[in-house]
């Protein structure tokens, strides 16, 4: 409006000295580009290889650099920062001339990436596809209902086609799960080798320790929450990340602040009420935020069911991955992050850390 | 042999909406012929004009243009008083009577030399061919009324209604539209044109129409303006007339 | 020297980048023409209603039907909002109360609409910001045929529209209905609101139909040219503006979004041809302060 109103000026003779608009416009082109800027993608690797890698999400990326080691000529670079919405992602210039130049395309699936079709054809990406999800059940709608869907997406799943991901609505988290993050390694793997044969050596022996680690972080997550009882083993958090997690590790979801899989949505009084309703019956004794979620309607929630709330540092990483200084800036550390924080809430000291995993 | 008749008004009525503006009209025009409006602000004379064009609602009578019921496109001009125009719009003076010809081109045909030897001749014929290039919204308020009727002149109309024309012009731009009304009337064109300005009437006006929300009288101008008719007209007892100016008590001069 | 302008031609080469360059080609040329049009009848802010009140349409095209339903949505709208509009504005240009009015509830009918799929907050913004870079083949057709069609319907009334532009009550008495050049114009502005809405976004929209218009009048008052240079300068800040966001995507590592980068480079031109206007006019303006050339005190002779 203010655009409207300066420029409608018609003969310069008219124009005194345009005090608004030199304001106006650096407040605006300001206020946009703070909003909207962002760092651009980071390859982990330097020059040109022979094989170019591009993963889209934060974990996937960890994931796959896991693999790829320091072998020589590969590039990962990865799409979507810490911190950034996975669901709604606008590929940059910078973005799209590196998928349009790689080889090999790692994704989450379970209809993680919507915007991912688009970004494909636009960038004219034609190598692989990986697609992390396969063979892994996928949980539909809210977490604890994990076996409605879930058998015939299964049976489907294997006949369809590589690039035939039809989960809409499932729940896409699948790897807060260790045991799901085990599978996606060995399906990256495998996938990775066969695109390159000089690397899969390397490949598949970096896989075989990042499993190994892998198995370590699941058995302390295990030996810790079984420790506690069940009953005990209650969790609030910001959104739906975590069904996966809570079906694996045996823990009762209460519920969430955002009722969706969606970081953006918004709750409605109604569904803030039932909540704050569910926490005090359960006698749960925190409601954590996440890291890349405004903690506003979790402090709400905290506030009105008088416990406690986990945020800033001490959300949890559900959506993202740290940057790159935190404490959740790989996979590993962020489970870690999460589990410790989770059994503190319920008054318990986890065990040490496997040296392996520190 | 008698001119042409190009108008002619037979007991004629307009309305806007429902309520009566003007009633009992009759008189008629012939080529090369100039006919003076007279009467008061309200009085009519531009719902006459407006009228003749159909652009206000009749409601008795007749009106025949050309010989016909409808005028066919581009054989009336009209030249209304001045509009609010945009004194910025990035139009020079020729493009404005270019304009006058569009009506002619239809939708898609652009300009050719017909159209800008039209523009060239309509400019001459008000004098003010010397400043075609110039930005409109620069000329004078005289020039650029005298502007307008070169537009509706560029047309080519048998027959031009001007709507208070002489309004605040200085001695220079009068007497250059008296010249441009002369040339019309010499090229065949039917002229009725509304005015306060008696001096002018008589320069150039063979006959006068006298009006007041109703005809009043209508003939040869030495026969129709006399001061009874006058004060008829206006509604002023103790009117003064000499021989140049209509002098009426709250209206000065022109 | 070659790393400024390497870019503006590099850049292109890359299939996406070209895509949207063709798009804002097309744009520039249509939302030049008509821009200049808006400008001379003063109906930036009508405009400005009907971009607002295309988004509904928008809005629940998309919801419908994805991304296809979009364009289908948002000419229905758009044509919907064009006739109202005109039958609003018939008496006078004052009904801005009335134009707003409508025009914000129809916003705000837009953002219900999408406010009611889940993940509504990142397809709103697609829709507000727009999308340059991801815009596919047909999606190209689709914005190219709706430019066209819209330059069409401003290129056969361009003389009339002049016209009815200067003197609307001449128009009316020379014959033509200045009513349905009215309706023509603004479905035209309509189109336009919809092509750039899908690239620039909803929400910058009216920068792209009326800053390339006013710069042409701050460079001439030669009546037909200003569409040209509208056109031209609408398109060399698309090229610039693409290009920059390039470099600094893939250069500097910051990520703009393309829209708003093609709309500042726009207002920058402005200012910039502001500035050298008011430079020019004072070049021309002779000083006060400065005695007439030629003229010398007169010697007294005693």
């Amino acid at each position: 409006m203010v655009l409207t109103i300066i420029i409608n000026r018609r003969s310069v003779s008219k124009v005194k000295t345009p005090r608004l608009l030199l304001p106006a416009l650096a407040a605006s082109a300001a206020l946009v580009l703070a909003g909207c800027s962002t760092p651009a993608t980071s390859a982990s690797e330097g020059s040109d290889g022979d094989l170019k890698v591009v993963a889209t999400t934060t974990q996937i990326a960890d994931l796959t650099r896991n693999i790829v080691g320091d072998a020589a000529g590969v590039t990962v670079t990865q799409l979507i920062q810490p911190n950034q919405s996975a669901h709604s992602y606008d590929p940059s210039v910078a973005d799209l001339t590196a998928l349009g130049e790689a080889d090999v395309l790692v994704i989450n699936g379970v209809g993680l990436e919507e915007w991912l079709d688009d970004a494909i054809e636009a960038s004219g990406f034609d190598g692989v596809t990986i697609d992390s999800d396969e063979g892994i059940t996928i949980l539909d709608g809210e977490a604890g209902h994990e076996d409605e869907a879930a058998h015939e997406d299964e049976a489907a799943h294997d006949d369809e086609a590589a690039e035939e991901h039809d989960h809409a609505g499932g729940n896409p988290h699948i790897w807060t799960d260790v045991a799901n993050t085990e599978k996606m390694v060995a399906t990256i793997a495998d996938g990775l080798a066969g695109a390159s044969a000089t690397h899969a050596t390397d490949f598949e022996a970096n896989e075989t320790a990042y499993a190994g680690q892998l198995a370590e972080l699941d058995a302390w997550i295990r030996e810790n929450v079984d420790a506690v009882p069940a009953d005990e083993r209650l969790l609030v958090s910001n959104h739906d990340a975590f069904g996966y997690f809570t079906a694996a590790y045996g823990i009762t979801y209460v519920g969430s602040v955002i009722p969706s899989f969606d970081d953006n949505a918004e709750p409605s009084a109604a569904e803030i009420d039932a909540l704050v309703a569910a926490v005090k019956a359960t006698g749960v004794k925190a409601v954590f935020s996440e890291a890349s979620i405004n903690p506003k309607a979790a402090d709400t929630i905290a506030a009105e069911a008088g416990v406690a709330v986990y945020s800033g540092d001490d959300a949890l990483y559900g959506d993202s991955l740290g940057p790159a200084d935190s404490d959740g800036a790989t996979y590993i550390a962020s489970q870690l992050h999460n589990v410790s924080l989770i059994l503190e809430s319920w008054g318990v000291t986890p065990s040490a850390v496997p040296a392996d995993l520190q | 042999m008698p001119a042409a008749l190009a108008l002619r008004v037979a007991g004629a009525s307009f309305a806007y909406a429902q309520t009566p503006a003007l009633t009992g009209i009759d008189f008629d025009l012939h080529a090369g012929e100039a006919v003076a409006l007279i009467g008061p602000n309200g009085s009519g004379k531009s719902t006459l004009l407006k009228g003749i064009l159909g652009l206000i609602h009749r409601t008795a009578g007749t009106v025949e243009v050309l010989g016909h019921a409808t005028a066919p496109a581009g054989t009336v001009g009209y030249v209304p008083q001045t509009d609010e125009l945009d004194p910025e719009f990035p139009v020079s003076l020729e493009q404005v009577v270019m304009m006058g010809r569009y009506r002619a081109l239809g939708w898609l045909r652009l300009p050719g030399k017909k159209d800008r030897q039209a523009v060239a001749a309509a400019l001459d014929t008000v004098g003010l061919s010397n400043l075609a290039k110039t930005r409109f919204g620069e000329l004078s308020g005289g020039q650029q009324q005298r502007g307008l009727l070169a537009r509706a002149v560029a047309a080519g109309p048998r027959l031009l209604l001007l709507d208070e024309p002489f309004n605040g012009l200085d001695q220079s731009n009068r007497d250059a539209l008296v010249g441009t009304v002369e040339r019309l009337k010499a090229d065949g064109v039917a002229v009725l044109v509304s005015t306060h300005d008696l001096e002018l009437a008589r320069a150039v006006c063979e006959r006068v129409l006298l009006l007041n929300g109703s005809q009043v009288a209508f003939g040869a101008r030495e026969s129709v303006l006399t001061l009874e008719n006058v004060q008829r007209t206006f509604h002023e007892v103790g009117v003064e007339m000499d021989q140049h100016t209509l002098v009426i008590p709250g209206h000065e001069g022109h | 020297m070659a790393e400024f302008f390497g870019p503006l031609v590099s850049a292109f080469a890359l299939p996406f980048m070209a895509r949207a360059l063709v798009v804002l080609l097309a744009l520039s040329l249509v939302a030049g023409i008509v821009g200049v049009l808006v400008n001379l009848r003063s109906l930036e802010f009508i405009s400005d209603g009907l971009t607002h009140s295309v988004f509904p349409g928008i809005a629940i095209g998309f919801v419908w039907g994805g991304r296809e339903g979009l364009f289908v949505g948002a000419m229905v709208a758009a044509i919907l909002a064009a006739i109202v509009l005109t039958l609003i504005t018939r008496r006078a240009v004052s009904g801005d109360a009335a134009i707003a009015i409508v025009f914000t509830a129809m916003f705000s009918i837009g953002i219900l609409v999408v406010s009611r799929q889940t993940n509504y907050a990142g397809q709103l913004e697609q829709l507000l910001f727009g999308r340059l870079l991801t815009v596919t083949t047909a999606e190209v057709a689709q914005t190219l045929t709706i430019c066209a069609i819209a330059l069409l319907l401003v290129g056969l009334t361009l003389k009339q529209q002049v016209f009815r532009a200067f003197d609307r009550t001449a128009l009316a008495a020379a014959g033509y209905r200045p009513l349905l050049l009215d309706l023509v114009l603004n479905i035209a502005i309509a189109l336009v609101v919809v092509a750039a809405s899908s690239a620039v976004g909803n929400l910058l929209v009216l920068a792209v139909l009326i800053v390339p218009g006013a710069v042409a009048r701050l460079i001439t008052v030669r009546l037909w040219l200003l569409f040209p240079l509208a056109a031209v300068f609408a398109a060399l800040c698309a090229w610039v503006g693409l290009a920059v966001g390039y470099e600094a995507s893939v250069t500097a590592g910051i990520d703009l979004p393309s829209g708003a980068t093609v709309v500042l480079v726009l207002v920058a031109g402005y200012l910039l041809v502001l500035v050298g206007r008011l430079a020019v006019d004072r070049m021309r303006r002779p000083a006060s302060a400065v005695p007439a050339a030629g003229a010398q005190p007169e010697t007294v002779a005693t």
